[in-house]
């Protein structure tokens, strides 16, 4: 269980991290309003909050791999 | 909320009827020689395979007679959901599914949910607020199910892993469900844990059965199914989170769906006295296993505990979570 506090805060981390992106996502992109007044104002809007969701999962994507790959290998160094 | 005496009955009946199944089909696993060795033990040892059967005559059984007292049809959705999952499960044990045909064909099991309209679509965000997606949610339930179905199956590595995970992570959701005072969900709940519970029995370390796809999808796909259903959808993810995390890390690391069988460079080895360590070729997949191993190699046992510990603090943070929701 030596690497169990270690693991701990990954997943505290993952949490806090899970939670925020996907409340931002949620509560605040999928829900504003279209400001568009012409003709592809809607498909504009629908286009504009997909790449925002998607930037923002990208980089909880990008925060996990970073700590997680940083982990393993001070880990499997530790033993070399 | 109340639940009474048939209730109570029927959770304990979901517990007998489990654990006597499994008791029976070990022993015709074992006479038919469906067995499949156990990796990680000193020597050769091997193990009855699949026990998804036994799990599935608990759940479908139980769901049944709930539905029969209850008269809800939330429960005829998980009973849809269990019995698709289950068939997909069986199917995968005695004829390997593949690792992208497996999460496309379980999104069927979504199906029971959508069609009955048994979902809201709300979610609530502690501090956020409530949203109401009536666009994205059927969207969002459709992938959920092959989710968690998918993500238990993937950390059934290791002995009583599977069924251990999903009884502690059951039991943010029942909390929850006990504040809201669903009492039909909170009966669903304590079905699902009985049922795994009876089956923990054998399946713990040392395991005398592996519950097989069959066995790890139907709970799966169930614990989704309850969180999806009974409306507490975030409680449910952040209780799986290490499990979660566990399909991430194996996916980011191998950018495919992968079964684990067919992997190049295993995650981690086996040492001629059971020890376990972490696979120091950066090929192999990022696994949870692996990370628990990495500079600390470890026996089964040891290993087994410590995703338990993981998954108490997940399911500790999700209840922390359900309860600030509720009384926000």
């Amino acid at each position: 269980m030596k690497n169990v506090l270690d693991l701990v805060f990954i997943i505290i981390s993952a949490f806090v991290l899970v939670f925020v992106i996907a409340a931002i996502i949620f509560t605040t992109i999928v829900q504003l309003e279209n400001p568009f007044t012409f003709e592809f104002g809607e498909i504009l809007i629908v286009i504009i909050k997909l790449i925002t969701s998607f930037i923002l999962f990208l980089i909880w994507v990008v925060i996990i791999q970073k700590m997680i790959t940083g982990y393993l290998k001070k880990k499997l160094k530790e033993i070399n | 909320m109340n639940l009474g005496l048939f209730e109570y009955g029927l959770v304990l009946m979901s517990f007998i009827i489990t654990y006597f199944a499994t008791k029976i089909l070990i022993s015709l696993l074992i006479d038919s020689k469906r067995v499949v060795l156990d990796y990680h033990k000193e020597g050769r040892k091997f193990v009855a395979h699949p026990g998804g059967p036994a799990l599935i005559i608990g759940l479908i059984s139980s769901l049944s007679l709930a539905f029969v007292i209850t008269n809800d049809i939330r429960i005829i959705a998980i009973l849809g959901v269990v019995t698709i999952s289950s068939a997909i499960g069986l199917v995968d044990d005695f004829r390997a599914l593949g690792g992208r045909k497996k999460p496309l064909i379980l999104l069927l099991a979504s199906v029971p949910i959508i069609l009955l309209g048994t979902y809201e679509p709300n979610l609530d965000f502690l501090f956020f607020g409530s949203v109401k997606l009536s666009i994205i949610y059927p969207l969002l339930v459709l992938v959920s199910i092959p989710v968690t179905a998918n993500t238990i199956n993937t950390i059934d590595v290791l002995n009583g892993v599977s069924t251990g995970f999903v009884i502690i992570t059951s039991i943010p959701l029942l909390i929850t469900l006990i504040l809201i005072g669903d009492s039909n969900m909170v009966l669903v709940t304590l079905i699902l844990i009985s049922v795994c519970l009876a089956f923990f029995v054998f399946h713990r370390y040392p395991s005398k059965i592996f519950p097989g796809d069959s066995g790890t999808l139907t709970i799966g796909a169930m614990y989704g199914a309850i969180a999806i259903v009974g409306g507490i959808e975030l409680i449910g993810v952040f209780a799986i989170l290490p499990a979660i995390l566990n399909s991430f890390f194996y996916l980011a690391s191998m950018r495919d769906f992968v079964e684990h069988k067919n992997i190049k460079v295993r995650p981690t080895r086996v040492l001629s006295d059971g020890t376990i360590e972490a696979e120091s070729n950066e090929n192999a997949p990022i696994t949870l296993v692996r990370l628990i191993v990495a500079g600390n190699p470890s026996k089964e046992l040891s290993i087994v505990n410590t995703i338990f510990v993981l998954s108490l603090v997940s399911a500790l943070l999700a209840t922390i979570m359900g309860v600030l929701t509720w009384a926000i």
